[in-house]
Parts: C-alpha cells; structure tokens; sequence
C-alpha cells in the first residue's frame, strides 16, 4: 500500500504541474514524468504488457514529440510560448464535480471488484483478443489514426 | 521463479558492479583499439598496458569541480544526467546472462527494453534544452529526432525476433535459439537492429547529436565533472548493453558449440562490441539528411519487410 502511496502523491503534483507551470516546455516534461508514474500504477496492478506499452507510446512516442515542436518553435524559432491556463478555477470546479461524482457511483455500485486470476499466458490472451476476436475494430481503429494524421500533414502544408 | 528478495538483491548488486566495471573497461578499449587502428599505442601510462587507466580518468572526473551555469534551468539541467544514468542501467535488469544467471524474467521483457530505452531519449533533451546553449540545443533536437526515428526500425526488428521465439521473455528467446541461432533466419532484422544500434548508442557512423567539429560536444557540451561522467557513463553501459543483447536476440545468448555457460556469453558480447568499436573508427560521419532518410526510406521498409517474411514462415 505505501508503495501506491509513494507513486500516487509525486503522481497528483505532477499532473497538477502540467497545468500549472507556465513554462510550456516544463509542463511538458511534467507530463512525460505524470505518464511514466501512471504506468507504475499499472505495474502495481500487475498490467505489465499495458504499463510498459504506456510508457513507449506516451512517454517515449508523443510526448517526446510534443518536447520536440517545443523546442524547435521555442528556442530555434524565437518565438515564445506561455501557457495561460485561463479558467484555473472553473476547470478546478469541474474536475472537483468529476471525483465527487466517480466517487458516488462507484460507492454505491454493484460491481464485482474481486480479482480474478489472470490467463495462464497473458501475452496469448490479449494478442487472440486483440488480433482474432476484435480484429475488425482493431483494424478500423488503425485506418482513422492513419487518415488523422494524412489530414494533420495536408492542413499544415496546405501553402505549398 | 520468485526468488527470494536478498537472492534478488545480490544479484543486482553483482549486475551493477559489473556494468559499471564493463562500461569504465569498455572506455579503454576503445581507446586502445583506436590506437591499434591508428597504429599508435593508446593509453598505456597508467598500470601495465594502461589498464589503471579508467580508475585515474573516474577520479580526475570525480575531483573536478561541479560547475552550474547561472544560464542554465537549475532543476531540469540536473535532472537530466540522471536520467541518462538510471535509463542506461534499467536495461540490465532482464539480460540473461546464462540459464540462471539474470534478475527478472520478464514475460514481457521485449517490450520493457523498448519502455527503458524510449526513456533515455529524455535525458539528451533535457539536457539539450537547459543548458541554453546552442549547441546543446542543437545536439538535444538532433538527438531526439535520430533517437525517435531508429526506434521503429529497432522495434520492428524486434518483433520478428518475437515472432519466431513465439515469446516475449529474453530467457524464452535464447532458450528458442538451442539448435539455430536467429542470425541465421533473422538475418535481415539482424542486420536492421545492428544498424540502429548504432544510432541508439549515438556511435559513428550515426553521432550526430555530438558531432565534435560542429557541436563542440552536442547535448553535454555545459555539462562538467560528475555529471558529465553520467553521461559519459551511461553511454558505455548502454553500449554494453546493446552488445548483450544482440547477443541475446540473434547469436544465441549463453549457447556455444560445446557447454552451454555464461562465458560463451561474455565472448558473444565481446564480439559484437569490438566490431562496434571497429565500425567507429572506420566509417566517416552521415549527413543529417541522410540520416534521416536513411531511417524512414530503407532501414523501416527493409524491417517491415522482415515482419513479413517471418509472419509467413511461421505461418506455414
């Protein structure tokens, strides 16, 4: 338990440096440090396959590339980024109702949080899931990310 | 395979010692070796054959004095060295470095190399970004970008050794390689995973992010003393580690044509690791274009067309 404790707490301080810091390039690095403890709670969890598959796509894949636009407009460009953080309190208020309310429902909920035992090979289990059971959706999934970011590239070069 | 915890403990001390001893070594072979091609002696003051070498350079680097640029973002531009550090050692903890000589087995140890090494990215970035110098700043973005790009090829490369292993697991892996090692029906990830490792470990012909004649020292150009010799550090224990696993992935980890043992091992590793250094003093640097295009036009196709290959063999 005090070691959920000890990932929780620098967890929550992080977060709220990601909105809080001015400095956008600081929020972001805050956000890579946020990300790699969520996956620690995962670990916790024993999810490692998700843990470790969080810190190479989040950690290492986009917020690595968030730090990179940064530097490259911040420092190279010359141009400054600050961060406002407009309706501190009003998005305080609604995070606020948010918890409240997650903790009302799960509270009164009827649902089963008994753990169950894992499949003997977990890697099998989730790769038949993913890539036999639900390959469809899978494969949907896939051609959207591919189509966002075909039209992110057309609407940043539309000048040429 | 829970083992108990001092079991454990004494065995990442053991592993640690060693990286640590193996990457201070591994600075002198270089030099030495560099020598050799050169035809010149390398170091060879210090101790017989300069073999002290790595103990007079630890305290040299450990007696300077810590300089903290005003310029600099105190918290991050400290932060980063540290990284560097801890990404470069978390690796070791799933090499096995014989049938039972390893920390953890993973069953998802692949993926957790990938994890780590995704992380040490960090470090050149903060590093680059807080020391407000150009040329870290320049050595950090390139880093980053060359850093990014290499990982899909390496991680593609991956997979096929995965696929053919049917197994996440290092020590699994090795075990799949008893009769035939993975060089041979992965030879084409083989050879993708070897030329992205030597981007990974920011090594000629790939060094970029360092590029002496025109970045002075890259990322760690403000960086002094202890926290130079992190990063100094981090990369020879980083490059060992990529010498163990090449070694683990693709030459059959502990296995040897007689007695399988840790020290079929550490010749596989010592190997892999002198032709690096080979590599290094042979080749001249890319340009960052060709770096780049490198990456996205040969290296991913040529490693995608692998995974393809090897999905069908073992589909068969």
């Amino acid at each position: 338990m005090w070691i959920f404790w000890l990932i929780a707490i620098p967890l929550v301080l992080f977060a709220l440096g990601v909105v809080l810091s001015k400095n956008l390039f600081r929020s972001t690095i805050y956000l890579g440090a946020t990300l790699v403890l969520t996956a620690l709670i995962y670990l916790l969890l024993h999810a490692e396959l998700l843990g470790f598959i969080q810190i190479l796509l989040y950690t290492g894949g986009v917020a690595t590339l968030l730090v990179f636009a940064i530097m490259l407009t911040q420092r190279i460009v010359g141009e400054d980024i600050t961060q406002q953080s407009r309706g501190l309190v009003g998005g305080a208020i609604a995070s606020l109702a948010v918890l409240l309310i997650l903790f009302f429902f799960l509270g009164s909920s009827q649902l089963d949080f008994s753990v169950r035992p894992y499949p003997e090979n977990l890697n099998l289990a989730l790769g038949k899931n993913l890539f036999v059971t639900y390959v469809l959706p899978f494969e949907v999934l896939s051609v959207l990310l591919l189509a966002a970011i075909i039209g992110a590239i057309v609407m940043a070069r539309r000048d040429r | 395979m829970a083992q108990p915890i001092f079991q454990t403990l004494w065995k990442t001390g053991v592993v640690f010692l060693g990286a640590l001893t193996a990457a201070a070594y591994l600075v002198l072979a270089e030099r030495k070796f560099a020598g050799y091609f050169q035809e010149r002696y390398g170091p060879n003051r210090v101790g017989p054959f300069g073999l002290l070498q790595p103990l007079a350079d630890a305290v040299k680097l450990l007696l300077k004095e810590e300089v903290i640029f005003p310029q600099a973002s105190r918290g991050l531009y400290l932060a980063a060295p540290v990284i560097i550090g801890v990404a470069a050692l978390l690796p070791l903890a799933v090499i096995p470095f014989s049938e039972h000589f390893y920390i953890a087995d993973l069953p998802v140890a692949v993926l957790y190399l990938l994890a780590v090494g995704s992380l040490s990215t960090y470090g050149v970035l903060l590093g680059g970004w807080s020391s407000n110098s150009k040329y870290a700043l320049l050595g950090g973005l390139r880093s980053a970008a060359q850093m990014v790009s290499y990982e899909i090829a390496m991680a593609l490369a991956l997979v096929g050794v995965a696929l053919m292993a049917q197994s996440l697991s290092l020590v699994k892996i090795v075990q799949a390689q008893q009769s035939l090692w993975f060089l041979i029906p992965q030879i084409l990830g083989f050879v993708v995973f070897l030329i992205a490792a030597f981007a990974e470990t920011n090594r000629l012909p790939f060094d970029l992010p360092e590029a002496e004649s025109e970045l002075v020292a890259g990322y760690h150009t403000e960086y002094s003393a202890f926290k130079f010799a992190m990063f100094f550090v981090g990369e020879y224990i980083h490059l060992f580690i990529v010498g163990c696993l090449v070694t683990v992935l693709y030459l059959g980890g502990w296995y040897g044509p007689w007695k399988p043992g840790p020290h079929w091992f550490f010749l596989k590793t010592f190997l892999v690791l002198f032709f690096m250094i080979w590599v290094r003093w042979t080749y001249p640097r890319f340009r960052f274009d060709q770096l780049m295009r490198f990456s996205w036009k040969v290296l991913i196709p040529v490693a995608l067309l692998n995974l393809l290959l090897t999905s069908l063999w073992m589909a068969l």
